[in-house]
């Protein structure tokens, strides 16, 4: 079952970034069918993430999977809310859901039916909020990063606002995930900070955030986009790269 | 250069970017060469530093700033003072505070963690733990209850207890064997612990804890035993009848070799826990409401930026 409801999301999704594709190869401006697709991708995965809340009795937070698929729903969230503002996301996050859906099938197709126990360490009310605002901030971070692509690939202007905003909510949302993560390290581990490879990988990230945000009037267009871009290299590294490369404390992330 | 425009170059967000840009690379050098490396003090001071000039930068602005100060700006300036009491916090810890892992048994009360440290000059005793698992035998609850003199704490894996200032967080739980060794006329009484290795009169055997919730697919063992659930896992000489171990339940006895008996008289638990005493806590969590309270104030608009 949530495998057939794992393909038909992988189809939503690729039916979005073939229209958004076409959106942009085409003269026409037509942000209708990609959005529309957006919004079934976002249908097909509140099923399959219902469903492995149903399977766990949980809401499923813990392992690679479960967070791929929190993460895709809420780039695809930001990016619907955006187009319904009208706030200029053109859809270049698409390909990236894409992309990470992708992972998804390839990777670690079997944790999305596997009903694993919740570790002793894991066990606290903290880690909700810990990975949902982990998440949102990453999904800020993957939207932002796809309006710089925007910026630089067509030259359009009138963004540089919009990326800067998306990027301070998700730093907002970052640093709440770094304090949160501390409070919760104190409790568990009794240390707020191990310098745990995801600890550091994920201040990284801020550093490269704070660092924008820091000169984002001063920069060129050309430098905020590799700011941006080397952002959420940073992020995706934290995300995945950290988990299988560089293990620690956070290894049952993967 | 002049030392104005010295000044000015320090206290530009230029420098702040660049020492940022600074920090983030040593970081990426520590995590793939280890964390003992020199560049751990460099960073800390360049982000020290960093957070300085910014604060120094943000105080000047708002001094500057002419009638309503803008959500914003006091946000940044939170933000900033929230790291630096972060860190001062984590400088107060490192100086006064202390940290240490000790392993305590039911039977072994222990009279003092370390030096300097005050639970009530009373000895700590380990009361007794409690586990719960579940169908599939994954630990769903260890608390862990310790008691000095009259006061009396329970430490679980998710959240620490308290003795006075200090913290107890849960380590590890683990277990020691009481055994009884026969080797011909000469009988002898040994403690043993996970993974230990027996040294007898002429040789070695390798003594294991066998928990079957932690190797379901050996449940056929597990059943032959009625569901006890220690038993010990006796291995021959090393080298040789690795395939055959013996498994002797609490009260029972094995014969590794011969001549030789081994007798499980009972299971002593241990647990190692980890006693912190933070005197930079208050700092710190201040720091960090401080932090939080920033970033909120962050997502208000500049004030010159136009809507």
């Amino acid at each position: 079952m949530s495998m057939a409801v794992l393909v038909c999301t992988g189809a939503s999704m690729l039916a979005a970034a073939a229209a958004f594709i076409l959106d942009i190869v085409g003269r026409k401006q037509r942000s209708g069918p990609a959005t529309a697709f957006s919004v079934a991708s976002i249908a097909a995965l509140t099923l399959s993430i219902g469903l492995r809340t149903l399977l766990l009795g949980r809401f499923p937070l813990t392992s690679g999977a479960d967070f791929l698929q929190l993460f895709c729903w809420l780039i695809l969230a930001i990016h619907v809310f955006l187009r319904m503002k009208k706030s200029g996301d053109e859809g270049y996050s698409l390909p990236i859901v894409v992309l990470l859906q992708l992972v998804l099938f390839v990777f670690m197709p079997e944790q999305l039916t596997q009903k694993q126990a919740l570790p002793l360490a894991l066990m606290s009310p903290l880690l909700g909020v810990h990975v949902f605002t982990a998440a949102l901030a990453y999904a800020f971070f993957a939207v932002a990063a796809g309006m710089a692509a925007v910026l630089i690939l067509r030259k359009e202007a009138g963004k540089r606002k919009a990326i800067i905003r998306l990027v301070k909510v998700g730093f907002a949302c970052l640093t709440f995930t770094i304090i949160l993560g501390a409070v919760w390290a104190e409790e568990a581990w009794g240390s707020y900070w191990s310098w745990d490879p995801k600890e550091t990988w994920a201040l990284i990230t801020w550093l490269i955030y704070a660092i924008l945000l820091h000169r984002s009037d001063a920069y060129s267009e050309k430098k905020l986009c590799a700011l941006v871009a080397a952002g959420f290299c940073a992020s995706v590294f934290t995300l995945f790269g950290v988990s299988f490369l560089l293990p620690g404390l956070h290894s049952y992330a993967k | 250069m002049t030392l104005k425009k010295l000044l000015r170059h320090l206290l530009s967000m230029r420098f702040t970017a660049a020492l940022l840009g600074l920090d983030a690379l040593l970081l990426i050098a520590g995590t793939f060469l280890g964390s003992q490396t020199p560049f751990a003090p460099l960073m800390f001071w360049s982000l020290l530093l960093c957070l300085a000039l910014c604060m120094s930068r943000q105080v000047f602005a708002l001094l500057r700033v002419k009638g309503r100060i803008s959500p914003y700006r006091f946000g940044v300036l939170v933000f900033h003072m929230g790291i630096a009491l972060v860190m001062i916090g984590a400088m107060i810890n490192e100086r006064q505070g202390y940290k240490r892992a000790v392993w305590l048994s039911e039977t072994e009360p222990i009279d003092a963690i370390a030096e300097g440290m005050d639970v009530g000059a009373e000895r700590i005793e380990l009361e007794g733990i409690e586990m719960d698992y579940d169908e599939s035998g994954a630990l769903t609850r260890c608390d862990i209850l310790l008691r000095a003199g009259a006061q009396r704490t329970t430490v679980h894996a998710s959240s620490p207890g308290r003795l006075t200032d200090v913290k107890i967080y849960y380590g590890e739980q683990t277990n020691a064997y009481a055994l009884a060794i026969s080797e011909g006329d000469a009988r002898e009484e040994r403690i043993a612990y996970d993974g230990d290795i027996l040294t007898l009169a002429d040789g070695e055997m390798e003594l294991y804890r066998f928990l079957p919730y932690y190797q379901p697919e050996d449940n056929r063992a597990f059943d032959l035993l009625g569901g006890s659930e220690h038993v010990l896992y006796l291995w021959g000489e090393q080298g040789t009848n690795r395939e055959q171990p013996g498994i002797v339940p609490v009260g029972g006895t094995a014969s590794p070799r011969e001549g030789v008996s081994v007798e499980f008289t009972r299971r002593i638990p241990y647990v190692s826990l980890i006693f912190k005493y933070d005197p930079g806590l208050p700092v710190t969590g201040l720091g960090g409401a401080m932090l939080a309270i920033g970033a909120l104030l962050f997502l208000f608009r500049k004030g010159n930026e136009k809507k």
